[in-house]
């Protein structure tokens, strides 16, 4: 059995088209589940004041790294990862996570995303197989195996009624009839679709059986969906939060969403998240002391103009500090073996190296918690970057996934266990 | 050059190759492992030829031909020996300077490679067909339902996830993926879609008629949020400011009990020592603004003064806004008929009446009354806003109003009111801007329909005097602005108002959405506010239920943050313009049909009865009527006659539900979202060789209109009639014609000019202040392409105008940008340009400048590729991925063209960036909005340094920097010095224009890539053409009667 998947995998590029295998589910034990959640910072890091000048376990942090030195022992900070083939300036962020070639070119076609390989695997334990999160902007950073961008829930208030508020019997029911006339349809549609597919030849037969793939795979999550909704939601303490509409208040959005992921993550609501904090159409963010700066995404273009350097650094170092707080909080909670944050991978960074340059190499990247060995900055060749993909690898295994190859993995990433 | 070369299998063929050449010396041909034959001669020619350079050592250009496989049926591999044969055939490769090679040698090793290349794909066509079968794009799905149910507003797309593209369109099989979240997509749309059609009362609503007053209308001030905006509007009658609401009441309706009660003294009007500072930011205010002291700058007070109406008892009020870090004991002194009182006001509590006002208890007044505030031994900030006295006799539910407008507010639907009102109006003096628009939100369609839409409305113009500012400190908003040497900052003073100098147009557009989104505005149309008196103005529109209508005058600056008035630049030098709305007039719904046609659609003659909100079909023969229905709806669905088997088993699926006791309709609705998701009705498809007439009608319609066919294209295909080249002809022109073509143009210029990025980015406000909040320039700038590329097609006008022309279609806005004088009002007209004009051509149109800028700065680079890939149909390779891109860099010390130069002295840059800088260098002349300018700008130095109030109300420091550099060398060592001489050199090789957009319309039309065996069709479709100077008319027309076209 494990040789034959092994198999699969590779052949499949590792996105399995996921059959509920049982047995390589979660063994029922002490063990907490793995966690893991990707986090895309729009607009990155002035470069500069992100890395840190040396390199190994005592390095010296850098000035954004002094903002979460309380937690140097749990994260490690890189230099010199890429994906290679990804350019496209801001276009790269729906290749953050799957690191398909050329996001900016007219021909691209995407491929799945890190997330949606470990929910494909460890999806169906939870009641949501993944969470596709985004703030300020719709863009998403999952994508299936068919490269469709999965889209994201952009309200920390509409998250946190999925997850925990109960809807009465006779909303549930309605929402079980609901379900059930979508598969009912879909039944339908798969009779029809097959009739097609044998009409035509063979090069538009797998465009067809594509859809049919879809089409099953989307039953399947129905049926599941179905046996969620009969369960009770867990109970929480933290109250509905009150998500701001003025897009200004961005800080105040990240501060909401990291709190719904820890929830989500501590009821066991799903083990997979992903975060894009889009910076690039945030008009402007506004402080704690009321303070405001406009134009983030033109800040960032700071053609090295002192005035725009400061202000973005300001910007950043709250980034910081907002990430700083989501780490603190994930380590506040105690599980049978360890924090949370030891049983979750927090991969922090974003998708260009420069947002003034707008390239693609040398991405600012932590990967914090997981059971990772920790507290170093592995410092890569920045000429000729490793790819990101390597600690993908190592990312999937910590899973408990077997996989020795995602996008453009050259292996795993050496220094990290 | 992409090289995608499988490594591991490189040191076998290597062995191959080595293999090949022993062979070759004693004149045999080998076979390689693919089971191909490389060709003798292109052997020979790569093996004296090019090995110097292009072996695996040196691989220059990154292309290694001694591993490259000779596989041409991997596509990859196939578009790298494209590129060897055109570098060859072209005379580019090998090098002149060093190359022996001979022409019968080339020539001979050209056509072979030509043949094998050609070979390979035609038997792939033989098979497959040149196009994969594709679903629906988003967009395209959206059209299709819009026209299937009748529901031409039917808005679906944004709720589709995006589509693959190859080539920026959208079109090709190969990357229109789906996955689970489209398929799920999918069925909620259909499902929204299909329940549209039922949302009308079961009873014909009547039409009626309804005016709605300006004057009503709160949105009219405050828009939404900060009641600083209000300082954007008026009221008026006549041309008298009503101060009543503009500066104290602000004219909300409906009105506040405490408004129009009595006396109100505002600061304003107050006498005040100290330095008191004026502020909005506490939204509670009284009239413009508020006082607060400056707690060390010494003692402050301020003393309100009334004259009374009639001597009696008086409450007295005072506002002071309440909130954080304000004196608990502010002492307060009125002095009245018995003498003095002092009180001590805690300011931090929430005023109680309204929330706007404190009461300070009755006193006795005789004819006048005064009130004192101090800040001496206050333990914080101290608020000074308005005092209020208000009559004892008005508390007791008999106030007296000292004008009468108030009442006509609250009472507005009397119409005895109305010849009052019918004077009254509300003068605006901005533009729209999320979340600061207005607009009549007293009248919400009552359902979704047609409505005849009529406006009263004038321009006025707003004077202003200025003081200086009394204090040491400027208002809150500007701390660092500087704008005169006194360092004082103007206040306005005795606002007076004229009629305007000029007509105002203003854009009417409707929105359900309390959050206004530009990009979700529904537009109504453009009306032009007359100067001398009001108008009335008539409009048709389409209403989604619950639509308000908005409006946006065009002209006038949108602020973006909570500034004064008279901080915004002034557009005209008189003052500040205005349109001064009276009232909105509605009739309707208009309706023609009933029940309406969507309804029809679903479920034809089916009786219906009211349930809630919308209607249900209540069928008495279920199972005759779904079998009806359904007939006639898959026919129109998979856009051909469905066959028995197809039909059964949606009809199975439908009687089955009613069965299951579901209802008709629920039964009905389920089994059409069933069909609508059904591969046949997502597909096009057909079978490899000739389209057959069903297959060619689909293949049209979604070229030319961008969805499904019509009933005339159905009716000639069921006959066998429409691949008659004379009826295709005829039919494309039809097809031309029709609204829908509209669609076609639309996308197709979103993809292929990639319009759809227009708004990706905004001018930096702090070097572009002019354009902060510009709708009107960006909606032009979209329009204009989109009308210039429709005129090519209406009027047949050769593809060279693709580069360059003498006119161009303008309306003010954008004349204004282009400097072309004489053009007024947002209509738009085809205007012969100027001689010496930069513009005409889509090559130096302001939407493509646009979208190829990033708002900070323009990148020659950047431009250069998108002129390549995209006009000139010759796309450059993509940069190493070693090499780093050029840093922006504003700070005025070095122009990009210096900073590229440094770039291109790595030689593995120069050899692309020959290619790709000439036309990004020429268009250099162009700011990141396609405005012409001589010099950069910078933030950091520059010759002059520029600065202001930027048209959003923002400050702003620019400096003018170098001088534009517009030459450059072609890679031929052709020299231009500007974009004139750019595009005439552009201009000698019509055919290569010509070329590109017939190219870029088959990968539109038939959904795909034009591969190397699709030139001679190609060069075909020139052919015809030409005559017409490759009118763009005429390539439509030959594309569609290619081969290329009618086959699959």
């Amino acid at each position: 059995m494990k040789q034959s998947r092994r198999t699969f995998l590779r052949a499949a590029g590792v996105g399995l088209s996921l059959p509920l295998l049982e047995s390589f589910g979660a063994a029922p034990s002490e063990a907490s589940p793995k966690r893991m959640i990707a986090i895309d910072q729009d607009l990155g890091f002035i470069p500069k004041l992100f890395f840190p000048e040396t390199s190994g376990r005592h390095y010296a942090l850098s000035p954004y790294l002094e903002k979460i030195a309380a937690h140097r022992e749990q994260f490690t900070v890189f230099s010199g990862l890429s994906h290679p083939g990804v350019d496209g300036g801001h276009r790269a962020d729906k290749t953050f996570l799957t690191a398909a070639p050329h996001p900016g070119r007219a021909s691209f076609r995407n491929s799945i995303s890190l997330d949606q390989v470990m929910a494909n695997n460890v999806g169906h334990q939870t009641r949501f197989r993944s969470l596709s999160l985004g703030i300020n902007d719709p863009r998403s950073l999952s994508y299936t195996q068919a490269g469709v961008e999965i889209p994201t829930i952009q309200n920390a208030a509409d998250l946190y009624k999925k997850m925990f508020l109960q809807g009465d019997r006779k909303a549930m029911e309605e929402q079980l009839v609901r379900l059930r006339r979508k598969g009912s349809i879909l039944d339908v549609v798969m009779g029809q679709s097959s009739d097609l597919s044998k009409r035509v030849n063979a090069s538009d037969r797998e465009r067809i059986d594509q859809y049919l793939t879809a089409v099953r795979s989307l039953e399947q999550r129905l049926t599941e969906a179905q046996a969620w909704e009969t369960r009770p939601k867990p109970k929480v303490h933290e109250a509905m939060p009150k998500y701001p509409s003025d897009k200004k208040q961005f800080f105040e959005m990240v501060r909401m969403m990291n709190e719904m992921s820890r929830l989500a993550f501590q009821t066991d609501s799903t083990r997979v998240i992903t975060l894009f904090l889009g910076g690039v159409r945030t008009p402007g963010v506004k402080f704690e002391n009321g303070r405001a700066i406009g134009g983030y995404h033109n800040l960032s273009h700071h053609g090295k103009d002192e005035l725009k350097l400061k202000q973005l650094e300001e910007i950043e170092t709250v980034q910081m500090e907002l990430f700083g707080e989501l780490l603190r909080d994930l380590q506040q909670v105690e599980e049978s073996d360890g924090s949370l944050l030891d049983n979750t991978m927090v991969l922090y960074g974003c998708h260009m190296g420069d947002a003034n340059i707008h390239n693609n190499n040398n991405l600012p990247v932590i990967l914090a918690g997981g059971g990772f060995k920790h507290g170093q900055h592995l410092a890569f060749n920045e000429q000729n970057n490793t790819p990101m993909c390597d600690m993908f690898v190592s990312m999937l295994q910590k899973m408990g996934i077997e996989a020795d190859r995602f996008g453009s993995s050259s292996g795993t990433l050496t220094g990290l266990t | 050059m992409q090289i995608s070369v499988n490594r591991p299998n490189s040191y076998m063929l290597k062995q191959a190759f080595v293999g090949l050449f022993a062979l070759f010396s004693v004149g045999l041909i080998t076979s390689f492992a693919f089971g191909e034959k490389i060709p003798v001669s292109l052997n020979h020619v790569i093996e004296n030829h090019c090995m110097d350079c292009h072996d695996d050592v040196e691989a220059e250009g990154k292309l290694d031909l001694l591993s490259l496989e000779w596989d041409l049926e991997d596509p990859h591999i196939r578009d790298i020996w494209v590129k060897v044969h055109d570098l060859l055939s072209s005379g580019e490769m090998p090098p002149k300077k060093t190359s022996r090679l001979g022409d019968a040698e080339r020539d001979a090793a050209v056509a072979d490679l030509a043949k094998s290349i050609v070979e390979i794909q035609e038997t792939e066509y033989r098979q497959h067909g040149r196009s994969v079968s594709r679903r629906v794009n988003r967009f395209e799905y959206e059209n299709v339902l819009r026209d299937l149910l009748h529901d031409p507003y039917l808005k679906i797309a944004d709720q589709l996830p995006l589509d693959g593209e190859v080539h920026g369109f959208a079109k090709v099989g190969d990357a229109l993926d789906v996955s689970h979240v489209q398929v799920d997509a999918f069925l909620d749309v259909a499902d929204f879609a299909l329940r549209r059609a039922l949302e009308f009362p079961s009873a014909k609503p009547k039409s009626t008629t309804r005016r709605y007053y300006a004057r009503e209308q709160g949105r009219m001030w405050s828009g939404k949020g900060n009641a600083a905006w209000t300082r954007f509007s008026l009221a008026l009658e006549g041309l008298e400011i009503n101060d009543e609401y503009s500066f104290n009441k602000r004219g909300f309706a409906p009105v506040k009990k405490s408004q129009g009660m009595g006396i109100t003294v505002d600061d304003i009007a107050a006498e005040r020592t100290g330095s008191w500072r004026e502020s909005t930011h506490r939204p509670n205010h009284i009239g413009a603004s508020y006082m607060a002291t400056d707690k060390d700058k010494g003692p402050h007070s301020i003393k309100w003064k009334a004259t009374l109406p009639k001597p009696g008892a008086y409450e007295v009020r005072v506002s002071f806004c309440g909130g954080n870090n304000l004196a608990t004991n502010a002492p307060y002194t009125i002095r009245h008929a018995k003498g003095e009182s002092r009180l001590l006001v805690d300011q931090g509590v929430k005023p109680t009446i309204d929330g706007l006002w404190f009461p300070l208890g009755r006193f006795t007044f005789g004819e006048t009354a005064e009130v004192t505030l101090i800040d001496e031994g206050a333990d914080d900030w101290v608020i000074a806003d308005a005092v209020q006295f208000v009559q004892i006799d008005d508390l007791d539910g008999n106030p007296t109003r000292n004008r009468g407008t108030s009442e006509s507010v609250a009472n507005a639907s009397d119409n005895q009111l109305a010849p009052q009102l019918e004077e009254a109006s509300t003068a605006i003096f901005r533009g729209a801007y999320t979340p600061f628009y207005y607009g009549f939100e007293k009248f919400k369609a009552p359902i979704r329909g047609d409505y005849r839409i009529r406006l009263k409305a004038r321009s006025v113009l707003r004077q202003t005097d200025y003081v200086a500012w009394e204090g040491e400190k400027k208002p809150r908003f500007y701390p660092n602005l500087v704008l005169d040497a006194t360092r004082r900052f103007p206040t306005p003073v005795n606002d007076r108002i004229l009629a305007g100098k000029r007509s105002e147009p203003v854009k009417v557009y409707s929105s359900t959405l309390d959050e206004p989104n530009t990009q979700n505005m529904l537009p109504i149309g453009i009306f032009e506010a007359p100067p001398d008196s009001p108008e009335v103005f008539a409009l048709e529109s389409f209403l989604e239920k619950g639509a308000m209508v908005k409006l946006d005058c065009m002209r006038l600056p949108s602020p973006m943050v909570p500034a004064m008035p008279h901080t915004i630049q002034k557009s005209d030098p008189d003052g500040y313009p205005g349109v001064a709305f009276h009232w909105l007039e509605v009739e309707g719904p208009i309706i023609e049909q009933w029940p309406p046609a969507s309804y029809r659609e679903l479920f034809g003659e089916v009786p219906f009865k009211q349930l809630g909100r919308h209607v249900v079909a209540v069928s008495e023969q279920p199972l005759s009527d779904a079998r009806k229905l359904l007939t006639g709806f898959m026919d129109r669905a998979y856009r051909r006659p469905v066959a028995t088997a197809e039909l059964d088993r949606f009809y199975r699926y439908a009687t089955q539900l009613l069965k299951q006791d579901h209802t008709f309709t629920e039964a009905m609705i389920a089994t059409y979202s069933a069909v609508l998701a059904s591969p046949e009705f997502l597909f096009h498809c057909g079978q490899p060789g000739e389209l057959d007439d069903f297959a060619l009608a689909e293949r049209l319609s979604f070229f030319l209109s961008e969805s499904m066919p019509d009933e005339q294209l159905r009716t000639l295909a069921q006959r066998g009639k429409l691949h008659e080249p004379a009826t295709l002809r005829a039919e494309v022109d039809r097809l031309l014609d029709k609204p829908e073509a509209s669609r076609f143009v639309k996308e197709f210029l979103n993809s292929w000019l990639k319009l759809n990025e227009i708004n990706d980015t905004d001018p930096d406000r702090e070097l572009y202040p002019e354009y902060a909040g510009d709708w009107w320039l960006v909606n032009s700038m979209v329009e204009e392409s989109r009308l210039y590329f429709a005129d090519l097609v209406a009027s047949n006008r050769p593809a060279r105008n693709v580069i360059a022309a003498d006119y161009t279609f303008l309306d003010e806005r954008l004349a204004r940008h282009y400097g072309v004088p004489g053009i007024s009002g947002p209509s738009f007209q085809r205007v012969l340009l100027p001689k010496k004009s930069p513009y005409g051509g889509i090559l130096t149109q302001a939407a493509v400048l646009k979208v190829t800028a990033n708002g900070t700065v323009t990148s020659p680079v950047l431009r250069g590729v998108y002129v390549m890939e995209r006009l000139l149909g010759d796309p450059p390779a993509p940069p190493p991925p070693s090499i780093p891109a050029v840093e922006p860099d504003i700070r005025g010390a070095a122009t990009i063209r210096e900073l590229l130069k440094k770039h291109r002295a790595d030689a593995s840059c120069a050899s692309c960036h020959k290619k790709i800088d000439p036309p990004g260098f020429a268009l250099e002349s162009f700011d990141v909005m396609g405005r012409w300018r001589e010099n950069y700008r910078s933030l950091g130095q520059g010759s002059t340094r520029i600065e202001g109030v930027g048209r959003s109300g923002n400050e702003f420091v620019h400096y003018v920097a170098q001088k534009v550099d517009a030459s450059g060398k072609m890679p031929n060592g052709e020299a231009f010095k500007n974009i004139l001489e750019f595009k005439q050199v552009l201009l000698q090789d019509e055919e290569a224009i010509a070329r590109n957009l017939t190219e870029q319309l088959l990968v539109y039309a038939t959904g795909a890539p034009v591969g190397f065996v699709d030139r001679d069709d190609v060069l075909a479709i020139l052919e015809k053409t030409r005559s017409s100077q490759f009118g763009v008319r005429s390539l439509i027309h030959e594309i569609i009667q290619s081969p290329l076209f009618l086959q699959k």
